[in-house]
């Protein structure tokens, strides 16, 4: 067997690294994004359906950023699945993705990354959505 | 008797990809238990695994049709819908250089789990709330830098 026994790393840092929950039922997709995130420093939860989604979510996984395909197979789809994220968990910053472009509108506030997407774009995105995130509103800020 | 292949596997890959990172080895984490998959593939990364995570036999397939490089694959039989033994026969025939290890429910999968990671195995028996559990102390673990 090629495979051989390899010691386990201890974590180099308490800091908690953000991560992403990455739904998309292309598996190669999903695979090519969520390992072009831990490559860029992220952890990444991978679904496979928004079923797998919501399970993860309601386990009490933490997760910063949702990043969804919109069609999925199932019983529901990516915007269903996004919809219910931001109501259940506000804090969670969502991305959409699609093959088609008129879908953007469905979740305001959600940017849309239309098939086949630029993955730096995307991390890039995620990166603004958390930096924003930990930036104070204006009506929170002391003088 | 004449196996009749089911899956599509005798197809050549349309190319040969390189792995990501070329010292790793690549394990295909095939398993239809969403949070078996997640803790296993995230075990098996933080010893120092490249991991793809698989949740049926038509990822499987797609995943070796592509290309991708993969070393090892801890395969479920119970996988869409009893489709594990059947896949792994055909893989074993068409792809002899991936080492399967078949396993047989959420316990197994853990314990294959550890015997590719020296971390030793998770802990039995691995119920769905061990896993739950699993993945909390993972999260713990990250958050504080502890096991």
């Amino acid at each position: 067997m090629s495979a051989q026994k390899r010691p386990c790393p201890e974590p180099e840092s308490d800091l908690r690294a953000p991560t992403v929950l990455v739904a998309e039922d292309e598996v190669l997709i999903r695979t090519m994004l969520a390992q072009h995130l831990r490559d860029a420093g992220f952890r990444v939860v991978e679904a496979a359906n928004a079923r797998e989604a919501t399970d993860i979510m309601e386990a009490g996984e933490t997760v910063d950023v949702l990043f969804t395909d919109v069609r999925m197979p199932g019983e529901n789809d990516g915007v269903w699945l996004a919809q219910l994220v931001q109501q259940n968990y506000p804090a969670v910053r969502i991305v959409l993705a699609s093959g088609e472009r008129d879908v953007g509108q469905a979740i305001v506030g959600a940017k849309l990354f239309s098939k086949p997407y630029d993955l730096d774009l995307v991390e890039n995105h995620i990166r603004h959505l958390l930096a924003a995130a930990r930036e104070p509103a204006l009506w929170e800020e002391s003088d | 008797m004449t196996h009749r292949h089911v899956f599509p596997l005798h197809m050549p890959p349309h190319e040969t990809k390189s792995r990501p990172s070329a010292n790793l080895e690549t394990v295909l984490v095939a398993l239809a238990d969403v949070f078996a998959r997640m803790v296993v593939a995230e075990y098996l990364r933080d010893c120092g695994y490249e991991v793809v995570e698989a949740g049926s036999a038509e990822d499987v397939i797609t995943v070796l049709r592509a290309g991708q490089t993969i070393d090892v694959l801890l395969l479920d039989a119970q996988i869409s819908d009893g489709q594990g033994f059947a896949l792994a026969r055909e893989i074993r025939q068409a792809r002899p250089g991936i080492d399967i290890v078949l396993t047989f429910g959420i316990a197994k999968s853990a314990e294959k789990a550890g015997e590719i990671c020296d971390d030793g195995p998770l802990q039995q028996p691995y119920h769905p709330q061990e896993i739950v559990r699993r993945i909390q102390k993972l999260r713990r673990r990250r958050k504080t830098g502890s096991d």
